[in-house]
């Protein structure tokens, strides 16, 4: 039984699952925020619920669109530059909390602001190699499925 | 936007005392001045939004490397930049 599924279980629009998964990548939904508001023995309620997350193993970090960080208030809890094919410009940190409900995971979290909105992209949150590091991920492109298992940590 | 000016000026002030004695800890500066290490981002953003809220606030990694981006991108801390 895997902790979490990142896949696509059916296709949509004439297109199969593992052509989704071609399209989208791995994803899952996760709620955001600083605080939550909920009472402390129910599920954490964070302020943006259902946000879509990408999974990605070519990035060591994870971001955060900037728009939606500022949106919440997130605190900047450091900042700094960030360079590559699109040249350089000044970017910030922000600390924010990170439920995922089909794990029933929350943790606290540095997130690099980025410019997903502007950029027409289908996710506002990116989840690098940081995030990956206690887990086992399957990712099986012929039938569309990614599963994330704990594994033990070494 | 907020600015993290006088945390980072502090945090490069005691840099090399903070390498010699908090290497890959977390560290979390306020108001210009050192506030404590942590074994974990977990534990120092914990501390600081309770007793900080939405800031400002500084938590940084001694000796952290810059972060990879997607897309072959890299984040590079102020600090590192000189």
């Amino acid at each position: 039984m895997s902790l979490a599924k990142a896949g696509f279980k059916s296709g949509k629009a004439g297109l199969s699952a593992a052509d989704l998964l071609v399209q989208f990548g791995p994803t899952l939904l996760v709620d955001i925020g600083l605080k939550s508001r909920g009472e402390a023995q129910a599920p954490p309620d964070l302020a943006r619920k259902g946000v879509r997350a990408l999974i990605d193993t070519g990035a060591g970090g994870d971001c955060i669109d900037d728009k939606l960080a500022r949106a919440l208030n997130l605190p900047v809890t450091d900042e700094g530059e960030i360079s590559g094919v699109g040249g350089k410009h000044r970017a910030f940190i922000y600390t924010a909390r990170l439920y995922i409900p089909m794990m029933d995971l929350l943790l606290f979290q540095p997130f690099t602001g980025v410019k997903l909105q502007e950029g027409d992209q289908w996710h506002h949150v990116i989840l690098g190699r940081s995030f990956l590091r206690p887990y086992r991920m399957v990712y099986d492109g012929a039938s569309g499925e990614v599963t994330l298992d704990k594994a033990d940590i070494v | 936007m907020t600015s993290l000016r006088e945390e980072i000026a502090a945090f490069d002030q005691m840099r090399e005392a903070l390498e010699a004695r908090h290497k890959g800890e977390w560290v979390v500066f306020h108001k210009g001045a050192f506030v404590a290490a942590f074994p974990d981002f977990e534990a120092a953003a914990t501390s600081a939004v309770e007793r900080f809220d939405e800031g400002p606030y500084l938590i940084r990694q001694v000796g952290a490397p810059p972060i990879q981006l997607p897309g072959g991108m890299v984040f590079t801390p102020a600090h590192v930049l000189g």
